[in-house]
């Protein structure tokens, strides 16, 4: 590597003469990458793992082929639970345990998870956990950490004892939330706006490792639900409501609870039980089908209108409607094997691409709790914080932080067209049916 | 020279994500190249030539991370017109910056390590609020100033926290803002105003926030 020279105006000005000495920083901060990381006795698969890279890209940092660019060096330090100036810094020992903000919150969920989860797992849980905390302290420092849900205000304690007691706690939920019997629409808007804060992150493509969402009751912000966004939109509001579940009656007891495959205990089959009644009331699928002319589901496309009015998954629709007997098993077998994208684009409704095809790049402000973009596009307007700050925060761009400061003039009006459009086709259907 | 264009830097100039991304964007990073001298130099958390195009989009540098937002926008359905619009001036120009590293017009900039402790103070909360901010400087702005503050180079930003920071980090010290910039290449006659207006307008309609005149 050679000094690096600028020109400005026909001058040349030496900017750096010490290539060598480049050079010797980019192997030293190497080799203290590769203590740390066998310190905390972690392959260099899961820390490429952890932070989205290749396991060639981790090696290359640790023998000092590639330089990792300060922001890199930062979540490394996360990884690794070390500050980043002792991380860089050969002269001070590593630290025998974390010494990170939040890794207690972390290590919460951690435990509770066991060993049933891996790394992008992981790495979507200490995402929740940061994601919390600097959001606290933001909502502090701009004044608005007015209110949260830190206590449920529902108790176990009263027990519950099959389906009738699931239906009647998913009732008193609705009530509690003003929901009536249909569909729920903006499930976390909704709690954002009952104080749940519910963010969405990357908890692992793999859903037999992988994690479908978690519940933490944050000390500052409350009640907070984390959702996988490598899955489809559907799972997504079931997992939503699932943590729900944990959230108002599993936490008098437990503080934090992890979701993944495999897990069957009793809390998690009444959360799966509750989140059912809860998103599709059985009295409401009644109405909504006499709505719409179907006395009982004989074809695929009848269960999709269902499916897209309720906004959940095609899966979970069979399900409700088997419980309700709207459809029988015969049918059941005959339609579950259909395409429910495919043909719900056939039949006029706007797909959304991440139902084609999970892509946690696509969530972009949407994995956002509501209030937090209100306060995140009022300190923006206000020059509280600054665009590249509040993209450093998001992790998004500075294009799309400015973007909150002046909207572009269409946008709004464009989405209250879609929404009109999906609107009327959702009447035209029904009176059609 | 003009009354309120800024002095040529007779020091290196490091760039931040704001100022290399309206540039590039509408088309005239060669004009800044030619204000700021060449090579340009930006930290490699502003673009990182060497980072893996396909990791996750949270791994990657800044501008890269705009690079992705831009082709996606192009592709997808659910783009808003005018955002979609804008995407395809940028995405051309946001595609040729390995090209622009290659051929030595950009340059990264690494941190030494004690420029690194200055990097973790001003992306930490707690350590900024004494400069009056609510949050800590993205990764390219505190690695600029981290730069600037210990070589004693010269920031170039728009980012009101950057600003805010390095008036207190880097005493005596104006960064040079974009419309400053403009102002200096119409002082040194390379645009003259309309044109230096018409570049600042095409910054403005790719979602550049500044709503000054020159």
């Amino acid at each position: 590597m050679q000094g690096c020279v600028t020109t400005i105006a026909g001058r040349s000005l030496v900017t750096q003469s010490a290539g060598r000495k480049e050079r010797a920083a980019t192997v030293g901060i190497g080799a203290r990458l590769a203590a740390a990381r066998e310190a905390r006795r972690l392959s260099q698969d899961v820390v490429a793992d952890l932070l989205g890279v290749s396991r060639v890209m981790v090696s290359h940092w640790e023998r000092g082929q590639r330089r990792p660019s300060e922001h890199t060096l930062e979540r490394l330090a996360a990884v690794y639970g070390v500050p980043l100036p002792v991380l860089v810094d050969v002269d001070v020992p590593l630290p025998g345990s974390s010494t990170v903000p939040g890794a207690d919150l972390v290590a919460l969920l951690f435990r509770d998870a066991q060993s049933g989860i891996d790394a992008a797992a992981e790495a979507g849980l200490q995402d929740f956990v940061r994601f919390l905390d600097a959001y606290a302290d933001l909502l502090e420092r701009l004044d608005l950490l007015d209110y949260a849900l830190t206590q449920s205000p529902f108790s176990i304690r009263r027990g519950f004892s099959g389906r009738d007691d699931v239906r009647r706690k998913a009732e008193e939920v609705r009530d509690w939330l003003r929901l009536g019997l249909g569909p729920v629409g903006d499930l976390a808007g909704i709690l954002d706006d009952a104080g749940i804060t519910v963010y969405r992150t990357a908890l692992g493509a793999d859903l037999q490792r992988g994690v479908s969402g978690a519940f933490l009751n944050h000390p500052r912000l409350g009640m907070s639900i984390a959702v996988n966004v490598e899955t489809t939109p559907g799972r997504q509001v079931f997992t939503i409501a699932h943590e729900l579940a944990h959230a108002l009656y599993h936490s008098q007891r437990d503080s934090q609870v992890v979701s993944y495959w495999g897990r069957q205990d009793e809390k998690e089959r009444f959360a799966d039980a509750w989140a059912g009644e809860f998103l599709v009331p059985e009295e409401g699928l009644r109405r909504a089908s006499e709505s719409l002319g179907i006395k009982s589901v004989t074809r695929a496309d009848e269960a999709v209108h269902l499916q897209r009015l309720f906004g959940v998954s095609y899966g979970m629709m069979l399900v409700r409607l088997l419980q309700a007997k709207l459809l029988d098993e015969d049918t059941y077998e005959e339609i579950k094997g259909a395409r429910p994208v495919a043909l719900a684009s056939a039949l006029g409704y706007v797909v959304h691409p991440e139902e084609w095809r999970q892509d946690p790049a696509r969530w972009r402000l949407e994995r956002f709790p509501r209030r937090f973009i209100r306060a995140l596009t009022a300190a923006l307007r206000d020059e509280r914080i600054s665009p590249a700050s509040a993209a450093a925060f998001t992790g998004l761009t500075v294009d799309e932080m400015a973007e909150l400061m002046t909207p572009p003039t269409g946008d709004g009006d464009e989405a209250a067209e879609q929404e009109q459009r999906e609107f009327a086709g959702v009447r035209q259907r029904a009176a059609a049916a | 020279m003009s009354a309120s264009a800024p002095p040529p830097p007779d020091r290196p100039v490091v760039l931040d994500t704001v100022v290399v991304n309206y540039f590039l964007a509408s088309g005239h990073i060669a004009l800044l190249a030619d204000l700021c001298g060449r090579p340009l130099l930006l930290p490699r958390s502003v673009f990182d030539p060497d980072e893996d195009d396909s990791g996750r989009e949270e791994a990657m540098s800044e501008l890269r991370r705009g690079l992705h937002l831009h082709r996606r926008r192009c592709e997808d359905d659910i783009t808003p017109a005018e955002l979609r619009d804008r995407s395809m001036r940028a995405l051309p120009e946001f595609e040729r910056l390995p090209e622009l590293v290659a051929s030595g017009m950009l340059r990264v900039v690494d941190l030494e390590p004690d420029e690194l402790k200055v990097y973790a103070d001003l992306r930490s909360a707690p350590f900024v609020k004494r400069f009056g901010l609510v949050a800590g400087l993205g990764p390219g702005e505190a690695a600029m100033l981290a730069i600037c503050a210990r070589r004693g180079w010269l920031p170039a930003t728009d980012d009101t926290d950057a600003i805010r920071a390095a008036t207190q980090l880097l005493p005596g010290v104006q960064p040079y803002r974009i419309r400053a910039l403009l102002r200096l290449a119409i002082d040194r006659g390379l645009v003259d105003l309309a044109r230096a207006q018409s570049i600042h307008q095409a910054m403005r309609d790719l979602g550049f926030w500044d709503k000054g005149t020159l």
